[in-house]
């Protein structure tokens, strides 16, 4: 009688454990988790012209307005460079992660897909990043530049931060277009000759 | 003099089992640096060496070391017949612990010449089976020292510091098992990964068989006694949960699922304690259908490169392994019984063995 009551709980229990892993909780876990990360950026750079020779800085502050997520990445592209070389150096850097340089021809992710859509860099760029990215988290990176020729120095900025869920999880979220199909800021430098 | 003698041997008979104990308890930390590792890579990407789970994992080292160090010299001081019988697994220990010690500078100079290894690397592999050979040893050196005493129908401090012993086995193999099988051994310089058919055949077969083993030995240790194994897997699911669960704050409203899993134990527990053999082996079934449950959220990337093909990001591992669950079960459930009852067979000749001699 004892076995048989001890069996009889035995056949509940295992009812119930599998009916509440296989069918009753997981529905609560099917939905994209609700989040909506949202990067913001400030830009400054210390000067808008400049004498070959000389060198401006920029200073980057990357910030999460939304919710938390998995990565932050904050890209710095030269699209007047074939290479960054001695044109570019890091002054400043807190983000989590070291910095990434891609060099023309790099494997690079596009359309804010993170890899899955791969297309081929035409430009250098600089890309800072942070994981996980909680609400309110601020990262800083500064740069000097010392442009080799004369004319307009030209530095697209961009964030997006991973999983892309919404288009508030990139920023800019209109303008100018990169060749990773995705939104960027310009800025610029006018370099004269001395 | 005669006393004094006594004395002594006690002492030493103390010594060699604390000893022991202790050997399974650094092998333990070890396992919880490890675990605490592999969320560490997959949610912060660490760039050095020089990381808190890895302070933790060298801390176990160190404890490891010291007892087996203590462990030999009070296995030298044993009298002739306890000294033979405890040879073979003294030697096993210090084998163990000369590959897990060897295992750190190895591991520094993988990392400083092809910067960051994947799970599956030369040293990491080191590190791992020395920690099997140094917890299957020592467990056995418990198990042989306190015998009669865990036979006995009254719970005694043996049967609880045993846990130790088995849990260091069951996590340090199960260490194991993820390097073969996990797809994290993609790296700058070399590509260990599995291949993604080969991982999930050998994730179906050997977590079952592992899980269902060592809760089969834990009953049978201590004579079927209800409890001890119901203490292991639970203690097992607090420590995964600890290091793979918790950390990660997108997964913190699944513990509540994933403790769900004590059920399973306790009725493997109870059939073990009440049931004839044969129902005993067939009993192992549940903890080896359970497999999928037990091992999240880890499990969830092996699967994945069949069965999803996503990026795992930590935000999205529980919908990835939930929606992969109505395919990868149905999938799973017989290979994976099976696999618990061949554990538990498998589990009740080694505990014949080790009990008889």
């Amino acid at each position: 009688m004892k076995k048989l009551f001890l069996y009889c709980a035995i056949a509940v229990s295992l009812m119930a454990y599998f009916s509440l892993t296989l069918f009753v909780m997981p529905p609560n876990f099917l939905e994209k988790p609700k989040l909506t990360p949202q990067p913001t950026l400030d830009v400054t750079l210390d000067k808008s012209k400049i004498n070959l020779g000389q060198s401006f800085e920029i200073k980057i502050t990357s910030k999460n307005i939304g919710d938390l997520a998995d990565i932050q990445i904050v890209s710095i592209q030269f699209p007047n460079l074939a290479e960054i070389g001695n044109t570019v150096k890091i002054t400043e850097y807190d983000f989590t992660q070291s910095p990434y340089y891609v060099l023309v021809g790099d494997e690079v992710g596009a359309e804010y897909t993170a890899g899955q859509k791969i297309v081929t860099a035409k430009y250098p760029s600089i890309e800072a990043f942070s994981r996980p990215i909680n609400t309110g988290d601020q990262y800083h990176i500064g740069l000097q530049v010392t442009p080799e020729s004369v004319g307009e120095f030209v530095i697209y900025v961009k964030s997006v931060i991973l999983p892309h869920y919404t288009d508030l999880a990139h920023y800019p979220q209109s303008g100018i277009l990169d060749y990773q199909g995705e939104y960027v800021k310009a800025y610029s430098v006018e370099v004269s000759n001395p | 003099m005669g006393k004094t003698i006594s004395f002594t041997s006690k002492q030493h008979s103390w010594l060699f089992f604390t000893s022991s104990i202790l050997v399974s308890f650094g092998v333990l930390i070890v396992t919880i640096g490890g675990s605490w590792d592999i969320t560490n890579h997959l949610l912060n990407r660490p760039e050095t060496f020089f990381s808190p789970p890895h302070a933790i994992l060298y801390i176990g080292v160190a404890i490891a070391l010291a007892s087996t160090v203590i462990k030999f010299f009070s296995w030298k001081n044993f009298q002739n017949d306890i000294k033979s019988q405890h040879a073979k697994q003294v030697k096993l220990t210090i084998l163990g612990i000369a590959i897990l010690v060897g295992a750190g500078p190895f591991d520094f100079f993988w990392h400083s010449n092809f910067g960051l290894d994947g799970l599956l690397s030369p040293p990491h592999l080191f590190l791992i089976s020395g920690m099997i050979l140094c917890s299957t040893a020592s467990m056995t050196s418990i198990v042989r020292h306190s015998n009669k005493k865990l036979s006995t129908n009254s719970y005694t401090p043996f049967h609880f510091l045993i846990i130790i012993g088995l849990l260091a086995v069951l996590l340090s193999t199960s260490g194991l098992f993820y390097s073969f099988s996990l797809p994290f051994s993609d790296t700058e310089h070399f590509n260990f990964n599995p291949d993604p058919m080969f991982a999930i055949a050998f994730t179906t077969i050997a977590f079952p068989f592992l899980f269902a083993s060592i809760l089969y030995l834990s009953s049978s240790f201590v004579n079927g006694k209800f409890g001890i194994a119901s203490l292991v897997g639970t203690l097992f699911l607090i420590i995964n949960a600890s290091t793979s669960i918790a950390q990660n704050s997108f997964l913190i409203p699944t513990l509540g699922f994933y403790f769900l899993g004590v059920i399973p134990i306790i009725i493997f527990d109870a059939m073990l304690s009440n049931s004839k053999r044969k129902l005993q082996y067939i009993a192992g079934a549940i903890p080896g259908i359970c497999f999928y449950f037990f091992y999240f959220p880890l499990i969830t990337h092996t699967y994945n490169e069949v069965f999803s093909h996503q990026i795992v990001w930590p935000s999205m591992t529980a919908l990835i392994y939930f929606e992969m669950l109505e395919s990868v079960f149905p999938l799973v459930v017989v290979p994976a019984a099976l696999a618990g009852i061949l554990g538990t067979i498998f589990a009740s000749k080694i505990s014949q063995k080790l009990r008889l001699i």
